[in-house]
This record gives structure tokens, sequence and C-alpha cells, in this order.
């Protein structure tokens, strides 16, 4: 089960950054049109309703991105119906949170209890845990998997809750370093995990 | 400030790049020629090293025009007569970009452990585009850092003249918030050349979806994608260390959707898609999504190059 459900989870993501990636387009000729007919559109309440265009359009997909990162993650500590159950509670969970108390609430919440499976997950692979559930086998990428997401949620979630208000501007940027760090570390662990493993002569990795 | 010195400088680097960047446009012809005559072909590793050896003198021949503008070159505050600070400017801005470009593409080509005289060739095809390209577009020789010549002559000859303390505080601040915020920024000499090599691996990746696709062959995938990875890679990295630059450098103006910002994050979705496609290319159509991602992410790539000259915008110099 874990297969097919890594492959849609892969397929959704797929999908969404498609449709990221049409909406991109789409702003892109739309700046590219305005600046042809009015050089200083920038300036103009014109630009604000293009940007709010974007955030609506973009805004949906961001979140639905998030929810499946979110979803990626109990994967590799729990399995089968388990697996579903949480998955299933994590989304309804966002949806009540959003409604109620609004979408960044909600998003931050989703991250915030993802983020903390996502430490679990990288203390066990540090240890060489058997209980975790990888469809790839091998330290590095496994570790290095799980530092990519890492790196991802606290992105996402210095992004959502914190922001770059300029009050906390240095703790955002701290943030932002040590997200990076772990998005950095995360995917050269991640691709050349062969090369790693050969190197360091640390478990046999193979996707 | 000795800008005798600095113009002297300028000068050397036009009177004898202009020749190298000529070199570069014979060699990139001779390279298109060997890639489709057989005979020529056995030679075609000796005309991607001779460019290259070009491109790395031509290079050098900047970076001591650069190193002329940060000994000779001062700003000078107006207000209080001192030394405000000098220009250390990397060399990969205004012209110097797509030289930079094409120079580490030649490096990917030239170092390539894979000698299969297809993927050479093919490369050598590629590679023989961007040197021609770069001579027709892109010489940084001609007139070497125009803008920023434009501004610093612009600059000097008011500090330099009996006007208004006003009028020389007009001249010197947009100069300063430049030099500070951009030339010597250390984000100048982090952000664009991670962004330039990892565009340089997507080229080579690019010519190993089309390989893949002409030739029916997996290796050339393979090879492909063993680029777009090390790229990605390099490229997130790279578009990370934009962001607090943006924050400082664009702080209260509307950068968020920037035209050039839409592009690039495109490209970067299309990437992302399909090193995730990738994972499952056994899985029926998932091949060929790979590839059409990967030649969508190009396109994004071209088109991110190209938008910062044609769609106006606040990362843009067209318009």
């Amino acid at each position: 089960m874990i297969k097919n459900l890594n492959y849609i989870l892969i397929l959704a993501t797929i999908v969404i950054l498609g449709a990221v990636g049409i909406a991109f387009i789409f702003g892109t000729t739309f700046s590219w049109v305005m600046s042809e007919t009015d050089g200083l559109w920038r300036q103009t309440a014109l630009y604000q309703d293009y940007v709010n265009v974007m955030n609506l359009t973009v805004g949906p997909m961001v979140i639905l991105l998030v929810i499946v990162l979110g979803l990626c993650i109990p994967k590799r500590l729990f399995s089968g119906a388990r697996l579903l159950q949480l998955m299933g509670s994590l989304t309804a969970m966002t949806l009540v949170l959003s409604l109620s108390l609004g979408i960044r609430l909600g998003i931050s919440a989703l991250l915030t209890v993802a983020m903390f499976m996502q430490m679990v997950v990288i203390v066990m692979t540090l240890v060489g845990s058997k209980k975790l559930v990888f469809e790839v086998t091998g330290f590095y990428i496994q570790i290095g998997s799980a530092l990519l997401h890492m790196g991802l949620i606290l992105f996402l979630f210095d992004l959502v809750l914190i922001g770059d208000a300029l009050a906390q501007r240095t703790l955002h940027l701290n943030i932002f370093w040590v997200s990076t760090l772990f998005i950095g570390v995360g995917m050269v662990f991640t691709f050349y995990s062969d090369e790693l493993a050969r190197l360091f002569s640390r478990g046999q990795a193979s996707a | 400030m000795n800008s005798s010195g600095y113009l002297l400088a300028r000068e050397m680097t036009t009177r004898v790049g202009q020749p190298l960047i000529y070199l570069v446009l014979i060699i990139s012809i001779a390279l298109a020629v060997a890639t489709v005559v057989p005979a020529m072909r056995r030679n075609l590793r000796y005309y991607v090293l001779a460019l290259f050896l070009n491109l790395v003198a031509g290079w050098l021949l900047l970076a001591n025009f650069h190193y002329r503008i940060a000994t000779d070159l001062v700003l000078i505050d107006p207000n209080r007569g001192t030394i405000a600070g000098r220009f250390y400017i990397p060399v990969w801005i205004e012209d110097e970009k797509f030289f930079f470009w094409t120079l580490i593409l030649c490096g990917l080509v030239l170092f390539s452990r894979y000698k299969d005289q297809v993927w050479q060739t093919a490369l050598g095809a590629l590679l023989a585009v961007f040197g021609i390209l770069t001579f027709f577009t892109s010489n940084p020789f001609a007139e070497p850092l125009k803008d920023f010549h434009a501004a610093f002559i612009q600059y000097s000859m008011i500090a330099t003249s009996n006007a208004e303390p006003l009028v020389k505080a007009q001249a010197y601040f947009p100069l300063y918030g430049k030099m500070v915020g951009f030339y010597n920024s250390e984000y100048m000499w982090t952000h664009p050349p991670m962004l330039f090599i990892s565009y340089a691996t997507f080229a080579v990746a690019f010519m190993g979806g089309i390989l893949m696709l002409t030739k029916r062959d997996d290796v050339y995938e393979k090879l492909g994608y063993s680029y777009a990875k090390a790229g990605f890679i390099i490229l997130t990295i790279g578009m990370l260390l934009g962001y607090p630059w943006a924050l400082t450098a664009w702080s209260g103006e509307p950068w968020w959707y920037d035209p050039k910002i839409n592009i690039t994050l495109m490209m970067w979705v299309a990437y992302s898609a399909y090193l995730h496609a990738r994972l499952y290319t056994h899985r029926r159509g998932m091949r060929v999504t790979a590839a059409s991602l990967n030649y969508l992410g190009f396109f994004g790539v071209v088109f991110t190059y190209v938008s910062t000259y044609l769609i106006p915008g606040i990362h843009s110099v067209a318009g």
C-alpha cells in the first residue's frame, strides 16, 4: 500500500506544481502585457489587483502543496489503517482550524504537527531505527529525505506564520537560514546518497 | 581617485578583449562545423579546449578590469569629504552574464566524463550555439560595464565640479545605494553565479533529454538526470539566497509576483516536478511526463534569462 500511496502523493505533487507553474506563466504574461500598455502600472491600483488575483490563484495551490507535504510526513512513522486514520485526522484538523480560525492558523497547526513528527523521524533515522517506513533503503537517502522535508516545513512555517514584518525580521531570517541549511544538506544527501555511502562506507543506498 | 588608471584599464580590456571575442566566434563556428562534418569530429575536443582557454583568458581579463575598479575608483562622501567606499564588483554583471554562463557550460562539456561520440557531438553543437550567441548578443569587451561606467562618470563629473552641495549629494546617494546594496552585496557574489552555474547544468540536462528522445537510449536520460539534479541543488540554494537580498534591497517595493520572479519560480517548479516524476519512470506515461517536464524546465531557463531584457519589472533591465 505504501508504494501506491507514495505514487499518489508524488502524482498530486506534480499536478499541483504544474498548476502553480501555469499560474506563474499567466502572471508573467499579464505583467508583460500591462507593462507594454502602461509603463508605470506597478504604481497604480491595478498592480494591487493583480497581486490579489495571483494570491487567490496561487494561495490555494500552495495550501494544497503544504497539505500534501504534511501528509508525506506521517507515512514514515505509520502504515496501513493507522496511517490513513492519521492522515484523515490531520486533514480534518487543518480544515476545521482553517474554517474557524483562519487559513493561516490552520496551515500553521498542520506544519507544527508535521515538524514534530519530522523531528522524531530525523532522530529515529540517526539512531538507525528499523521501525521507520521508507520506500528507499540506505542511511544517506533516508536522512537526506528527512532533512529536506524538515527544511521545507521550516521554510513554509517561517513564511506562513512569522512572515517578514520588520519587528520579527531577525527571527524570520534566522529560521530561513536554518531551513536553507536543511534543504541544501538534505538535497545533497538525497541526490548523492550512493556516492556518499561509497565514500563513508555506511549503508547501501538504492532508490 | 585614480580614474585615469581606471580608464586605461577599460581601454586595455576592450583592445585585448575584442580579438578574444572574435576568436570565440571563429572557434564556435569551427565547432559547429565539426559537429556536422564527420572528418572533423575527431578533433572536437580540441575545439572545445581552445574555446575554454579563450573564454578563461577573456574572463581573467575582465577580472583584471574589475580589480582595477576596486583599487582605482572610490566614492567620496560629499558632506564629509571622506572615502565612502570602493566598488567590489563580481565578474558576472551586465554583458558579462551570458559570457559567464558560456564559460561554465564550456567547462562542463570539456570535463564531461562520458566520452561517447554522440554525447560529445551534441554538447559540442550546444556549446557552439552558446559561443555564437555570446558574440552577437553579449560581448562584454565592446563597452566593458557600460551601465556602471556611465553612472560613475556622471557622478565623477559632478563630484569634481563646483556644483552646489545638494547637486553633489544627488549624484552621490543613488550610486552609494547601488554600491552597498547591489555591486558590493555579498548576495551579488553568491546568488547570480549559482543561478548561472545551474543554467549551464540544465542546458546539458536538456541535451540529455533530446538525445533520449532521438536516439531512444536510456543512457542519455540518465546523463541528463545527473546534471539536472546537480543543477537543481545549486538553483534552489541560489534562489533561496536571493530571498534575504530581496527583503533588504526591495524593502517597501512590490517585488512579489514580479515577472522575472514568476518565471524563475515556474522554472523551479518544472524541475521540481521533473525530479519527482523521474522517481517513477517505470510507471506507464511517467517517462514521457518526466521528459516533457525537463524540456519545459529548460524553456523556463531560457525565458527566465531573456525576460530580464524583455519584460519590464523590478528584477529587469528592460524598459
